[in-house]
């Protein structure tokens, strides 16, 4: 019995170790794929990119030296290898702002990273939370009038567009209830906690945007939910649980709540590119200088270096997630994951 | 010099102080803002915006292209490093002799010695401000040229400039021609930027590459530096102060290039000190001893590339008008909804509006009212501006069928469509000035008596230009049938069609645009609008496929025939002479235009003796023959706190003073 | 944007597909749909929403004259409250509220309806020969689609305007080939579920090629997919370009859209301009609304499970 259960535990370990190495390895060839995406983009951009940069005044020897000293004289694979070897020291390229022209891209960028990843954080605990315990309550009292009302009002909700949420709870909230601020303090510090501060110091201000954001993340997993306890409610070991006896209390949180549960994780990650999205509008109504924000102003000011340096880490931040998640739950239940795709 | 691209010119514009951005502000999702708190800044502390979307990036006060910004200059730099010649306070745009290191120069010889006397103040570190500070800077400015982007070659300061000498607080300057001398004054004098001798150290350039490794970057002490050498004698300038390689130069605008090799002498020293490709330069702002070096009312406390700039007042500062505040700071903003935001919860002294935010202004000059309730504690000022605003034609336009620009009566005809007084009116809320030529109406100045509008708003005129030059208006777009009448390179049947590019980001400039499209469309125009950042505009709009322009002159490259990059603010040349801009191979002309007659009046308006006015000379030639299109110049406005005393008009030269200020 | 819709539905059981060779006659398909469609009052009145809109934007300026184009006689009647001859008040160039939604609907719409035939063109042709031909290349063709799905949408179409700049065409374009990346991930999942189908295998048994098969038997039986997606991919680029038109990234003047028109009126809406926030806002809410009840209903209608997206 007792190695009987050790083999077993081995074979788990084995699996699941198995499967986490190809999912990181799957990960890493998505960040592969977006890289040389983002290598390329640049690259396809019309006309000379040296011209574009340093100017029509720019004598032809400039031009030359420009490009020489940057590498695009070299064939096309060299320049992507460099591309990478500098990705992977952490060099993102000079930005071409014209208020952070010459500035290393990841000494730009830094200080909104934090910004953004907390906001998201942030939001994704509320969706979570909110939405398991709508979702679980619609389950169980399927059809009732209850239930239809949250899938209703859910679906309205989900179908509203980010900024038009946004704008309309800046409206009702802010300008007509007075409640919250309409826009976030610029923070004064720059380190990874201090967004954490400044949402525990002020939570009004942030009040609004996390609720946009976790608007708009409830409404694909409340949905979700609910058809997960559904499926679980009708599966062999809870009616088994049920014929035992065990109260409905008991069945519900025991048994099915748990299953139902694991497969939210992988919903989640697969929720981020979307609320990445949502983070960036959000930023832009109120004013919340994150990653978002400062993709709006890098675009309007053409500084194609910073734009390609946030979408690789917005992309690499959700790819990670996805795998993290995905990691987590052939832990936590080898069953759900191992025989399925992906 | 200085091209200016704000078409609203919002944020801390006609403010005492406040940065103007000079890129344009990427249009701001606008929320509606409601302070959950009122509060004020504290009475020892004056804390003022940046423009939205501007930080100061670069320290020394001898900037290229990139880095030669309202931002950098006016609103940092000034405070530490002062001019020669202070000009503009308030609404007054002279010299300002209370505030200048020296005495009003005096011109002997015919016009051809300038005399300089010292004031003798001090630098922050016990030096003098004398004649030898003074001459560090024009021997650098001999050395390097091209890397200072007030740069104008063949006039002034150094090219028309023979010989230098100081002599404890003499300076004397010998020049080549006999010379205006407000021209020389107010365009060159006026730049001369006196650097301590703290700074005359001479960085040696490696051989290698690894140029930007800080162990090889160690100066060197010399005992004959950039500022004893000898202006004429151009060898030792270029050991001592620096040289360029005519490989790389001259490059206009060109942004620093990442190999340091090229830089050399004490600007090499000093440029790398200020770079802001080295994020450990940029940190060090207020920590490097050269910078501490100051000759202005403030130095820097706290320096973030990002973040807020904090200044504490300069103790040793000689001149009369000392520093109120413990800390002056400039908070950097995102977007003018934050600005408005953090002024409504009584966060900043001064701040911009938007001109919906604000009740029309009834008079020129005169501001309207609030009408955000939140902004009652603020006074909402506005003044002129020292600028003009316009676009400019392709003259050597390559491409076939463009010859349009070329013909006078094609650009009075557009002109003709501009209907500046309402655009003014209406687009601008009144917080405008309609544009006629180059020399501007407001603030009202000794130059622009008798100015007369040669083309008002009359598209009925305009058309029956276009029909007297033998187009056909009835079809659309119009189309040329007399060609012997439409002129030069225009064949039968060429059609009445041009391209238009313009600076993006600004809604109300968006506006501008389609409304004036829209009359000429009327007219029988095919007006193409294309909008890019306004660099890109710069870049695009200019010469052609990179011949070297060593003798200043540029070619068009012929793919373009109007561009608009924004306007024309005359600071720090603040003289409104147009060599710069209507001179044949002029620096600024992007469009080669190129007029014997114009390149005359020119002459005569820099050489010695001459008047500069509007109703005649070269501005009145300018807006006769119409080289640039002329648009409305906005005048815009901004906020300030009732509670900062000793408030000076708006300056039309974004002059900032806040040593003026107190609470 | 189009991950919004993704997550929709995720839990239901196995498709239950028209079993069949060749397509039938269209009409017992369409009625069969009606049907079920029209059960669904929700659904019905959204469909009439979008009519009603369609009709709007392209028969209203039949009826309701205004000047949309010529800015230089607009301009007078700037931010002019509603009232006399302005019925919903004019915008910040002086253009009627009303006449602009019509106006700057046809742009959005048009352009949504162009860059939803685009993605669904590629995504379809994609999706399906990727599943048809499963293994190696399937497997190469879906990580593609792995990667480009997990770039946030909004991020990836900033950078190519960032590159490429904006305009009308470019803007298709953008949204056209930056948007299939879902479509073909659900194409394929179809093409596989077929693939395997008798009336397949036995066409392919007797000697039926994989274009005659793709062409003629795959393709018709994913019709109701492709409907389904395409309402969806409809609904998800008029989104996208309206957050873009907000996002201050929209068509350029003298066009417009209704993002645009949202943007240009939220900066005026803290003095009190509702006029030209309101009713562009409502209109363009309720239309997304609808078309996430009708790509709802046409999915109960044709019992597609959309799986994630």
């Amino acid at each position: 019995m007792a190695q009987n259960q050790t083999s077993r535990f081995a074979c788990y370990c084995f699996v699941v170790l198995n499967y986490s190495i190809r999912r990181f390895f799957q990960g890493l060839l998505v960040l592969l794929v977006v890289s040389f995406v983002t290598f390329l983009l640049p690259a396809l951009m019309p006309g000379n990119i040296a011209r574009a940069l340093l100017g029509n005044h720019a004598t032809q020897a400039a031009v030359n030296q420009f490009v020489h000293e940057r590498g695009l004289d070299q064939p096309f694979v060299v320049q992507y290898w460099h591309y990478m070897v500098n990705l992977v020291h952490g060099n993102l390229g000079t930005s071409l702002g014209a208020v952070t022209l010459d500035q290393p891209v990841a000494q730009v960028i830094g200080p909104y990273i934090p910004r953004t990843l907390w906001l998201v954080s942030g939001s994704l605990v509320f969706s979570v939370v909110i939405s398991v315990l709508i979702g679980m309550f619609q389950g169980i009292k399927r059809n009732s009038l209850f239930d239809h009302t949250m899938t209703f009002i859910i679906f309205v909700l989900f179908s509203f567009p980010a900024f038009l949420f946004s704008m309309l709870s800046i409206i009702f909230f802010s300008l007509t209830l007075h409640w919250f601020p309409p826009s976030i303090d610029s923070p004064t510090a720059n380190g990874f906690w201090s967004p954490l501060q400044q949402m525990i110091s002020s939570p009004a201000q942030f009040a609004l945007p996390l609720m946009t954001l976790t608007v708009l993340g409830i409404g694909g997993l409340t949905r979700f939910m609910r058809g997960s306890i559904l499926d679980t409610m009708v599966q062999d070991y809870v009616r088994t649980a049920r014929a035992k006896g065990c109260s409905p209390n008991r069945v519900l949180f025991r048994h099915a709540f748990r299953n139902a549960v694991m497969p939210l994780i992988t919903i989640l990650g697969l929720s981020l590119p979307g609320l990445f999205g949502g983070a960036l509008i959000t930023e832009q109504v109120f004013n919340y200088p994150g990653m978002g924000q400062l993709t709006v102003q890098a675009t309007n000011g053409r500084d194609v270096p910073v734009v390609m340096a946030l979408t690789l880490i917005v992309t690499v931040t959700t790819v990670l997630g996805n795998m993290l998640a995905d990691i987590g739950i052939a832990f936590a239940d080898p069953r759900i994951r191992l025989s399925g795709r992906r | 010099m200085r091209k200016v691209n704000t078409f609203r010119r919002l944020v801390g514009t006609g403010l005492t102080v406040g940065a103007i951005a000079i890129s344009l502000a990427a249009s701001t999702v606008a929320t509606a803002a409601v302070a959950s708190h009122v509060d004020h800044v504290p009475k020892d502390q004056l804390v003022v915006p940046m423009g939205t979307n501007s930080h100061a990036n670069f320290i020394f006060p001898y900037a290229s292209g990139a880095y030669f910004t309202t931002t950098n200059m006016n609103a940092f730099q000034a405070y530490m490093y002062r001019p020669l010649y202070w000009v503009g306070k308030g609404a007054d745009i002279t010299i300002q002799a209370d505030l200048s290191l020296a005495a009003l120069p005096v011109y002997s010889n015919g016009n051809k010695t300038v005399t300089v006397n010292m004031k003798g103040w001090k630098f922050s570190n016990g030096e003098t401000i004398d004649a030898q500070s003074a001459k560090f800077f024009l021997n650098m400015y001999q050395a390097v040229s091209y890397r200072y982007a007030g740069y104008v070659p063949g006039f002034g300061i150094p090219d028309q400039v023979s010989q230098v000498t100081a002599s404890g607080n003499v300076l004397t300057l010998t020049t080549t021609v006999a010379v205006n001398p407000n021209w020389f004054n107010y365009n060159f004098m006026t730049e001369i930027t006196p650097f301590p001798r703290a700074w005359d150290i001479k960085y040696v350039t490696p051989n290698s590459k690894a140029a930007s490794d800080d162990a090889q970057t160690t100066p060197q002490t010399e005992a004959a530096g950039c500022g004893t050498a000898n202006f004429a004698v151009m060898s030792s300038l270029i050991n001592t102060c620096g040289y360029y390689p005519a490989s790389t130069a001259p490059a206009y605008g060109l942004p620093a290039l990442n190999s340091l090799s090229v830089y050399t002498g004490a600007y090499g020293y000093l440029y790398y000190n200020s770079r802001p490709a080295s994020a450990a330069a940029l940190a060090a702002y207020a920590t490097n001893p050269i910078w501490k070096v100051v000759s202005g009312p403030w130095k820097l406390k706290t320096f973030s590339a990002t973040g807020d700039i904090v200044y504490v007042p300069n103790t040793a500062y000689s001149g009369a008008q000392k520093a109120h505040f413990a800390t002056f700071t400039q908070v950097a903003e995102t977007s003018t909804a934050t600005e408005i935001a953090q002024l409504e919860a009584g966060q900043l002294d001064t701040g911009g509006v938007l001109p919906s935010d604000v009740t029309p202004s009834p008079k020129l000059g005169v501001a309207g009212k609030n009408l955000l309730k939140q902004l009652d504690g603020y006074t909402l000022r506005t003044g002129g501006t020292w600028a003009f605003y316009y676009a400019y034609y392709n003259f050597n336009s390559k491409s076939s069928g463009t010859a349009l620009p070329n013909q006078l009566y094609i650009r009075q005809a557009l002109q003709y469509g501009v209907d500046q007084v309402n655009l003014v009116k209406k687009l601008y809320n009144g917080y405008g000035v309609p544009g006629y030529g180059p020399i501007p109406t407001f603030p009202v100045n000794a130059f622009s008596g008798g100015l007369v509008n040669h083309y008002p708003f009359n598209p009925k005129a305009g058309i029956a230009l276009l029909q007297a030059h033998g187009w056909n208006t009835n079809v659309y777009p119009a189309a040329c049938v007399t060609p012997a009448k439409c002129g030069a390179g225009i064949a039968k049947g060429d059609l009445l069609k041009l391209t238009y590019k313009y600076g993006s980001g600004s809604p109300t400039q968006d506006a501008q645009m389609a409304i004036e499209t829209s009359a000429w469309t009327s007219m029988g125009f095919k007006i193409d609008l294309s909008t890019d950042i306004s660099t890109n505009i710069a870049n695009l709009c200019t010469s052609g496929a990179g011949s070297a322009p060593t003798s200043g002159n540029l070619q068009g490259n012929g793919d373009w025939q109007i561009c608009q990059y924004g306007g024309w603010l005359y600071a720090p040349d603040y003289y409104p002479s147009g060599e710069l801009l209507f001179y044949t191979g002029a620096l600024s002309n992007p469009g080669m235009y190129s007029d014997a007659k114009m390149d005359t009046l020119i002459d005569a308006t820099v050489s010695a003796g001459a008047k500069l006015n509007a109703a005649n000379g070269y501005a009145q030639y300018a807006m006769d023959q119409l080289p640039y299109l002329y648009q409305p110049t906005g005048t815009g406005c901004g906020e300030v706190s009732n509670t900062l005393k000793g408030v000076l008009p708006p300056s039309p030269t974004d002059s900032s003073l806040p040593e003026f200020l107190s609470k | 944007m189009s991950t919004q819709e993704i997550l929709i539905d995720g839990a239901s059981n196995e498709p239950h597909l028209a079993d069949g060779g060749e397509v039938r006659g269209g009409e017992t398909m369409i009625r069969q749909m009606l049907r079920v469609f029209s059960a669904n009052r929700l659904a019905v009145i959204s469909m009439a929403y979008v009519i009603g809109v369609l009709l709007f934007c392209y028969i209203g300026p039949f009826f309701y004259h205004s000047n949309q184009t010529d800015a230089s006689l607009s301009y007078q009647t700037i931010n002019m409250p509603p009232g006399r001859g302005f019925p919903l008040g004019a915008d910040y160039l002086g253009f009627d509220i009303l006449g602009r939604l019509m106006f700057a609907g046809r742009s959005s719409l048009e352009l949504g309806f162009l860059a939803a035939v685009i993605s669904m063109v590629i995504g379809v042709g994609y999706g399906i020969f990727a599943g048809y031909r499963g293994g190696a290349i399937d497997s190469i063709m879906m990580r593609f689609v792995d990667a480009m799905l997990s770039i946030p949408g909004l991020f990836l179409l900033l950078a190519v305007i960032a590159l490429f700049g904006r305009s009308k065409t470019l803007l298709i374009l953008v949204l056209g080939l930056f948007g299939w990346f879902g479509d073909a991930r659900l194409m394929r999942a179809e093409a596989i579920s077929l693939r395997d189908r008798e009336f397949v295998q036995a066409v392919r048994s007797m000697g039926g090629g994989s274009g005659r098969i793709i062409w003629r038997h795959i393709l018709p039986n994913t019709v109701s997919t492709m409907v389904t997606v395409g309402t969806f991919a409809m609904a998800g680029s008029i989104l996208a370009l309206t957050s873009l038109g907000f996002l201050g990234l929209g068509i350029p003047l003298p066009d417009t859209d209704w993002g645009t028109m949202i943007q240009m009126g939220t900066n005026n809406f803290q003095v009190g301009y509702w006029w030209q926030t309101y009713p562009v806002c409502l209109l363009f809410l309720l239309l997304i609304v609808s078309f996430n009840f009708i790509g709802d209903a046409m999915r109960d209608a044709f019992e597609v499970r959309l799986r994630e997206r």
